[in-house]
This record gives structure tokens, C-alpha cells and sequence, in this order.
């Protein structure tokens, strides 16, 4: 059957000198391929950042052509009880490895283990650790149980660089011979906030819309709205000029097609730009937390947006 | 792995905790008199089932090894431990018991192991050693049937030296400096120090342990904390982002320890502004709009931090009393569960990540050849595309036909079957339907386009 895969997918690194932005992390990664051997691995941070990636192409090296019999991926997060562990990752840790001296778990999404679980774990990452080794991700690594941490060398993928996330939009463009405005792949890289998945998907979902990529068609498919306009909009209404800004909020909610929850998100960010005192930034926090939560209970966009200005106006 | 190459084959090489060897070999040597069982306490990698294992040898005891890998409900405890425990020794065959992890017998689905567990160790023959991070998860009844030693985290130095021994044997090539930060980075865990010289490989440099070093303890809060008090600024609030708690937990950490840090007035306003940070909890929690949870985040600590007096003075900080774990939100409708399912599978996500390719497939989906495409890559079948897209999803399921025929085309004159031919004159007719829509696509493109978006 004809398909055609997310680009996620479709342009996955499958090797690891592929993977851009993550120089000391596959260093380290590439020790492990030339030894033949690795350590427990725990890789920590936010979604979208490589840490599947990262997992997958380990094992691809390491493993050649056996990759596949060597290597089980298990979600920790859609099957999460004990025991997951003690049968299914228990069941695979004990058979032998193929071709090779041990096998690698990928537990993604370790974090949502129960503490039971977790506990069951770490003694079992030890029993077959001759020929079993696990690569557990997180969110945070917090929620993953001290011994266990003991157990792991652990790593910390941080958001992506935008100038990594860049090269990779650039390179699916050219592949797909898409037409990559230099406006639209700055805001790709500004919606993504370092997360791959997102800048990727924002670029597949963008190209099903427009034939050419910019800035205005990523931040409609997105749609956020630009950071300038919605800064200046609170400076404006801190200023004093109720009416002016008031302008500023027509032209992104009616012209622009912005919903209030996206202006609001912006807001709250820009909050912490702004040239007032501390006090000031925590009033304004709270009222923007207060729209926030009026507007999800179904209010009115434009009345609580202006009542938010004209609060912000009178401080 | 270095961690097995280098275990302790002797007392002698055990590193840290000599004082408590000879504790233990006297309750060894004299057992029958005291206590039956032995449990040590102490955090991890400080050498507990090290100790025990080393001991066993030493003294030539076979020993019998339970874990919390293995069921440990009152049955499996009978079977395994009771057995041993009750056999008596004969001649030259001399036992220990080694349960592992014994704060960690659960409820349910080690049943009536805590129980059972305290039987076996009032009538054992053989002496059983318990081991355990927590003092206090071991149950009072157990704790006060065995006799306690307290491992302490191991000092720094005490890793470095084992550290410094294992890097010149392997001719791993590293500073001094280095290794002690690796050292005091594991904060105690020989173990987790090991294992960072593991894998930082043969040579390493100034610098490098920062890749591998970061594990989390409490000790992060306790400092956010600290200037949380302290610093009189709103931008305490970044303090906090590193601090891996979720706020609900955070407002509790906060609720517990303001009336330490503040009185009068500043606690009033500390008070309010929690209070608030409650609401906006209580809210996020109610409309399941988790965005909301950082308007608490931020007032619960910046705000906090900016109603103080700004003084910095020693305050003694401890964690909530409780922790009410959070309900987890309730499934969504099964279709969207096996929507995303399919995505996750595809994808190497779990649902809830899956859930940010929607508004992607969606956009797609306006595309009936595009939408058709990814369709059958996620293998939806109709009623999942309906669901997604209920406006276009005829317009994609006849897309996949399309391309479900473009092959077929060939075999056109071969045994055309009679079935097939009710079902192609079925497709004929949500043709026509389709093509009467046609002139309206682009304004309808328009239209739904945010409303696809908003969906999700």
C-alpha cells in the first residue's frame, strides 16, 4: 500500500554521527559503539529532543544487522505497573543475546514507572546485567528512584540549540524540495522551543497548507503570534494608552486570527521582559493567570483581553 | 562494567563502614544469642549487599539471595526463605539469608509477605540479614525483631581513594581533581561513582564528569528554597525550574516552610499570594489545563520570595508533611486512545506525546491524497479518520481507494468478481457527491482550517 510517513519519521537519524546537536553526548555514545559495550544509560529531558533517537541508532551501531533481535523498546508511560517488570522486561532480559555479548532495553518514559515498578527494576537491571543492558529515558529525572540513578550513567539532553534545530528543517526542505522561506524557518525554530518533533511537524503540517514556507503561514498553522507585536502591546497598555493597545489586540485577534489563548501565552512571557518592578510582574502574572482561566471556561476573547489591558493600563 | 570487575573479594577491600564489620562478625559468631535477623539501613551504594556477599564468603556461608525482583508474597517467602530458615544446619553446611530491599515489600501485590516475613524471622534457624535504604519503611514490628546497623554515606575522600585505585589499575588517564569531583558529585554512592569513571572512558578531561555526574537528591529544593527566602526578587522563580518537582508538591514543600522563614506582615502577604497559587492548582486541575499551573508556580515562589524582607539567615527546612499523589486524569474516549496508539506505535512515542502529531495529520488531512497517504501509514481505518476529520473524511477514504486502485488497474479485464463490482458502483456515487462540493474546496479549505486546529 502506498503511504507516506511523518517526516519524524521519515528523516529519524539512523546514525548516530547523524544527529545534530548533541556533539559531547554521542561522543560519549561512540566510546560505547567502539568498545563494543556499554554501561546502564539513563537519558533525561524534555520531549522531542533526541533521546529515542539517540537509543535507537546506539543499538543500530552496535548491533549491525541483529539490531532488531537485540533491542526491545517498551513505553513506559502507556504500561506502567509492576509487572511490566517483572514479566515482559524480565521475559526479554533473560534470553540470550544473538550475535553479540549482551542486548539493550529501551525503557521510554521511565518516569512514569511506579516506585513499585521502579524498585522491581533496578534489581533486575542487575541480575542480567551480563547480558542485558537498559537505556531508561525520563522527563525528569527526579521522579526516577536514587538507586537507580546509582545504577545508570546519566545523561542530560537539553532543549536543541536553534541553530540545530535549523539544520535539520533545512536539510528535510531540501529533500522534500520544499520552498524554505528565511522567515519561516526562524519561526519554526522559534514555535519549536528546541523540540524537534514540533519543528518537524510544524514544517510537514505548514507545507500541506502553502507552497511556500513563511514566516505568516508557520505561525497560522502554529498559530502563536510574534513575539514583537504581542511585547509591545503590554508596553503600550503599561504606558498608559488604553486605546492603542486596545488597536494592537483587534489587529492580532481580527486581522491576524490569533486565538486569546495564544496571545495570553505570549503575555505570560513577556511578562518577565518587561521594565517594572517585581511587584509589578507578579500583579500582572496574576491578572494574566486570571484571563487565562476565564477564557478556558469559555468567556469571551476580546472582552477579557481588553479588560486584562485596561487593568494592565491602570497600574 | 567496572562496578563487577572491581567488587570486594575481601574485608579488606570493602572502603568505608570497618567500624561496623566487626559489629556484624560479633552478631554473626554469636548468633543464637541476640536478635535472629541483622538489618542494615543506609543509602544507596554505601555498601550493604556488598558487605553481606563479602561476609558470606569470608566466613564460608552459603548464601540464599531473595530481591525485589522476585515475588515476595507470603507463599514465595514460605517456600524460598522459610524452608532455609527452618532446615536445620548440618554439619559443615552453614546459611545466611539475604533479603534485599526489605523497605520494599509491597502491599499488594506481595501479599501478606510483611507477615509472613516476620514469622520466618522469629523462628529462623539460620540467620537472616535484611537490608535497606529507609529505616523508617521497614514496619516497627520488624525493626524491633532485628538487630540495626546504620551504614552511612560514604565521604568523598573515602570514594576518591577507591576511585584513584581503580583509575591506576585500568590506566584510565585523569586528574586528581577530576576524580574527586566525580567523587563528591555521587554524593556518597560508590556505586554511581563507579560507574561515572565507567563512562567517561580512557582518558578523561577537566569538565567531563559534568555529562554524567547530574543526579538528583532533595538537596536541590532545600537550596531553591534558601534563596526563595532570601533574595527578595521574582526571578527566584527560575531557581525552581531545575527542581524537577511539580508544583502541587512544590506548594506543599512552600506551605511547610514559610511560617519558618516569615512572621507579621510577610507572612499575611506569603499567605495570600500560596493561596492563590492554590487556586490557580485547583483550576488547572478542574478544566485539565495544565498550562495554567505556571501562574501558581510563579507566585508560589517569586511572589513568596518578593513579599519577604529580603534577610539572609539560617533556616532549617523539611519536606511536607503529606503528599497527595494527584488522580490521574481519567482515560479519553477509546477512540482517540487507539488513535493514538497507532501513532505511538509508528512513532516510538507513547500516547501522550502522540498526541502533538494531530494537529499535523490534521492539516494533512485537508489534502484528500495527502491525508489518504499518511492514513495508511497509520493504518486508520474509516471511523478513526471520521474522527479526526469529519468533514473530509469521505474525501480521504475515496483518496485511498484511488490509490488502492492504481495497481488494480492493470488486472481491470481479469475476473472482475460480482461483489467488487456493487462496491465500485458504491464508490461511483460518493463520487458524484464529492465532485458537486468541488467548486466550494478552496473557501472550505479556509474554514476549516482552524476549526481541525482548535480541535485538539
Amino acid at each position: 500500500m502506498e503511504f507516506e510517513k511523518p517526516w519524524t519519521e521519515k528523516y529519524r537519524p539512523q546514525k548516530l554521527d547523524d544527529i545534530v546537536g548533541r556533539d559531547p553526548i554521542i561522543r560519549r555514545l561512540k566510546s560505547y559503539v567502539d568498545k563494543k559495550s556499554m554501561p546502564h544509560l539513563l537519558f533525561a529531558g524534555p520531549p522531542g529532543v533526541g533521546k529515542t533517537t539517540a537509543a535507537i541508532a546506539l543499538a543500530k551501531e552496535i548491533f549491525g544487522d541483529y539490531w532488531k533481535q537485540n533491542f526491545q523498546e517498551t513505553n513506559a508511560s502507556d504500561e506502567r505497573g509492576i509487572n511490566v517488570v517483572r514479566e515482559k522486561i524480565k521475559d526479554f532480559a533473560r534470553t540470550k543475546p544473538i550475535g553479540g555479548d549482551f542486548k539493550i532495553i529501551f525503557l521510554d518514559e521511565s518516569d512514569a514507572l511506579t516506585s513499585d515498578a521502579q524498585n522491581a527494576l533496578r534489581r533486575t537491571m542487575e541480575v542480567y546485567t551480563s547480558t542485558c543492558r537498559f537505556i531508561l529515558s525520563c522527563n525528569y529525572s527526579s521522579r526516577i528512584i536514587d538507586p537507580i540513578q546509582s545504577r545508570c550513567a546519566i545523561f542530560r539532553f537539553g532543549p536543541l540549540s536553534t541553530d540545530a534545530v535549523k539544520i535539520m528543517i533545512k536539510k528535510i526542505a531540501e529533500a522534500e524540495k520544499i520552498d524554505l522561506k528565511e522567515d519561516g524557518l526562524n519561526a519554526i525554530a522559534y514555535v519549536s522551543e528546541g523540540d524537534m518533533r514540533k519543528a518537524i511537524n510544524a514544517l510537514q503540517a505548514s507545507s500541506g497548507i502553502g507552497d511556500s514556507i513563511t514566516e505568516s503561514l508557520v505561525y497560522q498553522v502554529t498559530s502563536r503570534a510574534k513575539p514583537e507585536e504581542i511585547k509591545n502591546m503590554m508596553k503600550v497598555a503599561l504606558s498608559g494608552d488604553f486605546l492603542s493597545a486596545r488597536k494592537i489586540l483587534q489587529s492580532l485577534l481580527l486581522e491576524q486570527g490569533l486565538s486569546g489563548e495564544d496571545i495570553i501565552m505570549q503575555m505570560h512571557r513577556e511578562t518577565f521582559n518587561l521594565e517594572v518592578s517585581d511587584k509589578e510582574k507578579v500583579r500582572i502574572v496574576d491578572m494574566i493567570g486570571e484571563a487565562d482561566f476565564r477564557l478556558v471556561q469559555g468567556a469571551n476573547e476580546f472582552i477579557q483581553l481588553e479588560y486584562l489591558l485596561a487593568n494592565l493600563s491602570s497600574g | 562494567m567496572l562496578v563487577e570487575k572491581y567488587f570486594p573479594k575481601s574485608f579488606s577491600e570493602i572502603k568505608g563502614q570497618q567500624a561496623l564489620v566487626k559489629d556484624i562478625l560479633a552478631w554473626i559468631n554469636t548468633w543464637g544469642n541476640e536478635k535472629r535477623a541483622l538489618l542494615i539501613y543506609g543509602p544507596p551504594g554505601s555498601g550493604k549487599t556488598t558487605m553481606v556477599k563479602v561476609l558470606s564468603k569470608e566466613l564460608g556461608y552459603d548464601l540464599i539471595e531473595l530481591n525485589a525482583s522476585d515475588k515476595r508474597d507470603q507463599e514465595a517467602l514460605n517456600r524460598i526463605v522459610g524452608n532455609a530458615a527452618s532446615s536445620k544446619t548440618l554439619f559443615g553446611y552453614k546459611k545466611i539469608i539475604l533479603l534485599d530491599e526489605a523497605d520494599n515489600i509491597h502491599g499488594k501485590e506481595d501479599y501478606g509477605g510483611a507477615k509472613a516475613l516476620l514469622e520466618i524471622i522469629k523462628n529462623t534457624q539460620n540467620p537472616i540479614i535484611l537490608t535497606a535504604n529507609s529505616y523508617w519503611e521497614v514496619s516497627q514490628a520488624i525493626r524491633d525483631n532485628c538487630k540495626l546497623v546504620q551504614f552511612k554515606r560514604l565521604q568523598a575522600r573515602t570514594v576518591f581513594a577507591r576511585l584513584k585505585e581503580i583509575a591506576q589499575a585500568e590506566e584510565i588517564k585523569v586528574d586528581d581533581e577530576t576524580l574527586m569531583r566525580i567523587a563528591e558529585q555521587s554524593s556518597g554512592d560508590l556505586r554511581a561513582a563507579i560507574n561515572d569513571l565507567d563512562s567517561l572512558g580512557n582518558k578523561i578531561e577537566k569538565g567531563d564528569e559534568k555529562i554524567v555526574g547530574y543526579r538528583d537528591t532533595e538537596k536541590s529544593i532545600f537550596d531553591a528554597l534558601a534563596k526563595l527566602y532570601t533574595s527578595k526578587s521574582i526571578d527566584v522563580r527560575k531557581e525552581f525550574f531545575d527542581v524537577d518537582k511539580k508544583p502541587d508538591e512544590l506548594l506543599l514543600w512552600i506551605e511547610e516552610n514559610t511560617p519558618k522563614a516569615y512572621n507579621g506582615k510577610e507572612l499575611l502577604e506569603a499567605e495570600a499570594l500560596i493561596s492563590r497559587a492554590d487556586i490557580y492548582l485547583n483550576r488547572a486541575f478542574n478544566t485539565r489545563n495544565y498550562s495554567m499551573w505556571k501562574y501558581a508556580s510563579d507566585l508560589m515562589t517569586g511572589g513568596v520570595s518578593v513579599v519577604g524582607k529580603g534577610e539572609s539567615r539560617y533556616i532549617s527546612f523539611s519536606p511536607p508533611r503529606y503528599f497527595q499523589v494527584l488522580g490521574s486524569s481519567k482515560s479519553n474516549r477509546e477512540k482517540r486512545k487507539i488513535i493514538l496508539e497507532k501513532i505511538g506505535k509508528k512513532c516510538h512515542c507513547s500516547k501522550k506525546v502522540a498526541r502533538s502529531y494531530l494537529p499535523m495529520i490534521s492539516i494533512l488531512f485537508l489534502n484528500p491524497k495527502k491525508g489518504a497517504l499518511i492514513s495508511n501509514f497509520f493504518e486508520f481505518d474509516l471511523e478513526e479518520i471520521k474522527f479526526i476529520d469529519e468533514k473530509n473524511y469521505k474525501k480521504i477514504e475515496f483518496a485511498r481507494e484511488e490509490l488502492l486502485k492504481e495497481p488494480e488497474k492493470k488486472e481491470e479485464n481479469e475476473v472482475p468478481i460480482v461483489e467488487f463490482k456493487k462496491e465500485s458502483t458504491k464508490k461511483d456515487k460518493s463520487f458524484e457527491e464529492i465532485k458537486e462540493e468541488d467548486p466550494n474546496k478552496k473557501e472550505e479549505k479556509q474554514n476549516c482550517q482552524q476549526k481541525t486546529l482548535f480541535d485538539f
